[in-house]
C-alpha cells in the first residue's frame, strides 16, 4: 500500500519510504512528523490497524505543503509511476491538470484534496473509492463544482437526510465503483447504490475531532490491503471507527492521536461482536 | 459533404476542448484596466494566471480580466488586498451562480461549541480555546489546525486568523466558521 499526501510543514522536500510509529510520531527516513489531523493521522491509523494483522508494509510519499501547492506538485510528479496494486491520495492541492497525469494502474482511494482533485477533473470513475462527507456529496453531486467551497446555492442547505438522493444524483456523473458517505449515518456504497448504513454506536464528539475521517480512511484502506473485500471493509472499518469514539470516551477536545491509540482494541472488539 | 461534417466534428471538439481548459478557472474583474496590470505584475510567479478579455455579459467596464485556478482564489485575495487592489468581483468561469459558501450552522455538543461552514469546522470550549479543526482536504488545513488549535480565539492577533495564514478554498471556509466562533465569544 502507498499513501500519498502533504505535512503541514513549509519547505520540507519530498519524502519516500517506510513509515513507523514511535509514540505520536511517525518516522519516515529517520524524519519526525507530528499525528495531526490529514495525512499525518491517515498513516497513524493505517499503521495501527496494520499492526493488528502483524503487517507493516506501508510507503508514504510526502512533501512539505501548507497551501501553496509546492508540495502537492511533487506529489503528482512522483505518482506518474508507482509500484504497488493500492494507492491512497490524501491531503493534497487539487490540481485538474495534474491529476489526470498520476498512474492509474493500481486501485485508487481518493480522500480529501485527492478526492477534490479527481471530482473537479471529472475523472472520478478512474477510482476505486471515495469517502466523503455529506457536504463533500453535494459537491461531488453537483456537476459544475469545481471544490466543496464554490458551489451552487442549493447545496447550502444540504443535510443528512438528502443523502440517498445526493447518492443518486453523484453517480448521474463519473463515480467510482464504490463510495463511504460519512456522517450521523454511514453509508455504504456500491455502483450507486446503498447496501448498508451504519449507525451505532453514536458518539456526537467524533464530528469535532479533526482527523477523525483520516482515521476512517485509514482503516478502511488497510482493510482492503489485508484481504477483506470491498464491501466488508467498508462496514467493518465504519464499525471499527465509531468504535473508537466510544473506547477513546471521546469528547469535543479528544486529540486524534489519542483515538487512534485505540484501534488495535476497538478492532478485536468489534471483530468479536461481529462472530458472535 | 465530408468536409463539411468533418469541420463540424472538429468545430464541436474544438468546444468540447475550450470548455475543459475553463473547469476550475475564475476570473477577476477589475474596475480599470490599470488595476489589472498591477495585480498581472504582482500575481505572476506565484500563481498560475493568465490576462484575458472578460466576456461580454459580464464585462463591467475593464477590457482587461484576470483567469486564475479557483483553487488559488483565497491567497490571490491576500496578494492582492496587501498591495490595496481592490478588484469588483471573482467569479467562477464553469458557471457563473457558483461561489464561495457561507452558509453557517453552529451546534453544541457536550458543552463545546462547534461552527461548521461547508466543509469546515471549529470547535470551541466556553472560554473561547480552540480545541479542534476538522473537516477540509487541501493542505493548508492541517498547517491551521497545528497553529490555531490551544489558542483563545479572543487573543489570535490578526497575522495568525485563517485568512492570514491560508491559502486555499478550505481556509477560505474555516476563515468563515473562524469568524462566527470569535462572534459567539465575544456576545
Amino acid at each position: 500500500m502507498i499513501i500519498a499526501g502533504t505535512m503541514p510543514i513549509k519547505g520540507l522536500d519530498l519524502v519516500i519510504g517506510k513509515a513507523t510509529l514511535k509514540g505520536d510520531k511517525i518516522i519516515i527516513n529517520n524524519k519526525e512528523f507530528p499525528v495531526s489531523m490529514g495525512t499525518g493521522a491517515l498513516i497513524g491509523a493505517v499503521l495501527k490497524t496494520l499492526e493488528y494483522f502483524g503487517e507493516k508494509d506501508v510507503k508514504i510519499i510526502t512533501a512539505g505543503d501548507i497551501g501553496e501547492g509546492d508540495g502537492s506538485l511533487k506529489i503528482y510528479n512522483a505518482l506518474k509511476e508507482i509500484d504497488d496494486d493500492l494507492l491512497i491520495i490524501h491531503y493534497i492541492k487539487p490540481k485538474i491538470s495534474k491529476i489526470k497525469e498520476i498512474d492509474f494502474s493500481p486501485k485508487i482511494i481518493a480522500d480529501a484534496g485527492g478526492m477534490y482533485a479527481a471530482k473537479a477533473a471529472n475523472i472520478g470513475d478512474k477510482f476505486y473509492l471515495f469517502l466523503p462527507d455529506v457536504g463533500e456529496l453535494a459537491f461531488l453531486a453537483d456537476e459544475k463544482a469545481t471544490h466543496p467551497a464554490y458551489v451552487r446555492g442549493f447545496i447550502s442547505e444540504i443535510d443528512d437526510k438528502e443523502v440517498p438522493k445526493l447518492i443518486e444524483r453523484a453517480y448521474k456523473l463519473k463515480m467510482p465503483k464504490y463510495m463511504v458517505v460519512k456522517g450521523e449515518t454511514d453509508y455504504i456504497v456500491k455502483e450507486g447504490e446503498i447496501t448498508n448504513t451504519i449507525k451505532e454506536p453514536k458518539i456526537e464528539a467524533m464530528e469535532c475531532i479533526g482527523g477523525t475521517g483520516d482515521t476512517l480512511t485509514g482503516i478502511i484502506s488497510s482493510l482492503i490491503s489485508v484481504g477483506f473485500n470491498a464491501e466488508e471493509a467498508m462496514s467493518l472499518g465504519c464499525k471499527i471507527n465509531r468504535k473508537l469514539g466510544e473506547v477513546a470516551n471521546a469528547k469535543p477536545n479528544t486529540q486524534v492521536i489519542e483515538i487512534i491509540s485505540t484501534i488495535p482494541k476497538a478492532l478485536e472488539m468489534t471483530l468479536k461482536q461481529i462472530k458472535q | 459533404m465530408i468536409g463539411k461534417l468533418k469541420n463540424l466534428f472538429k468545430l464541436k471538439k474544438e468546444t468540447k476542448k475550450e470548455k475543459e481548459s475553463l473547469e476550475g478557472k475564475g476570473l477577476i474583474i477589475f474596475e480599470n484596466t490599470k488595476d489589472a496590470m498591477k495585480a498581472e505584475n504582482i500575481l505572476k510567479g506565484k500563481y498560475k494566471i493568465k490576462v484575458v478579455a472578460p466576456p461580454a455579459e459580464i464585462r463591467e467596464g475593464c477590457d482587461l480580466a484576470i483567469e486564475y485556478e479557483l483553487i488559488d482564489e483565497f491567497g490571490i485575495k491576500r496578494e492582492l488586498e496587501i498591495n490595496g487592489i481592490k478588484p469588483l468581483k471573482f467569479i467562477s468561469l464553469s458557471d457563473y451562480s457558483l461561489k464561495p459558501l457561507e452558509l453557517i450552522k453552529v451546534k453544541e455538543v457536550d458543552g463545546f461549541i462547534l461552527v461548521r461552514c461547508g466543509n469546515m469546522k471549529i470547535t470551541i470550549d466556553k472560554e473561547g480555546n480552540i480545541v479542534n479543526i476538522s473537516g477540509g482536504g487541501c493542505p493548508d488545513v492541517p498547517y491551521l489546525a497545528l497553529k490555531l488549535k490551544g489558542k483563545n480565539i479572543k487573543e489570535i492577533k490578526e497575522e495568525e486568523t485563517p485568512k492570514n495564514l491560508g491559502f486555499t478554498l478550505c481556509a477560505y471556509t474555516l476563515h468563515k466558521a473562524y469568524e462566527k466562533a470569535k462572534e459567539l465569544v465575544n456576545e
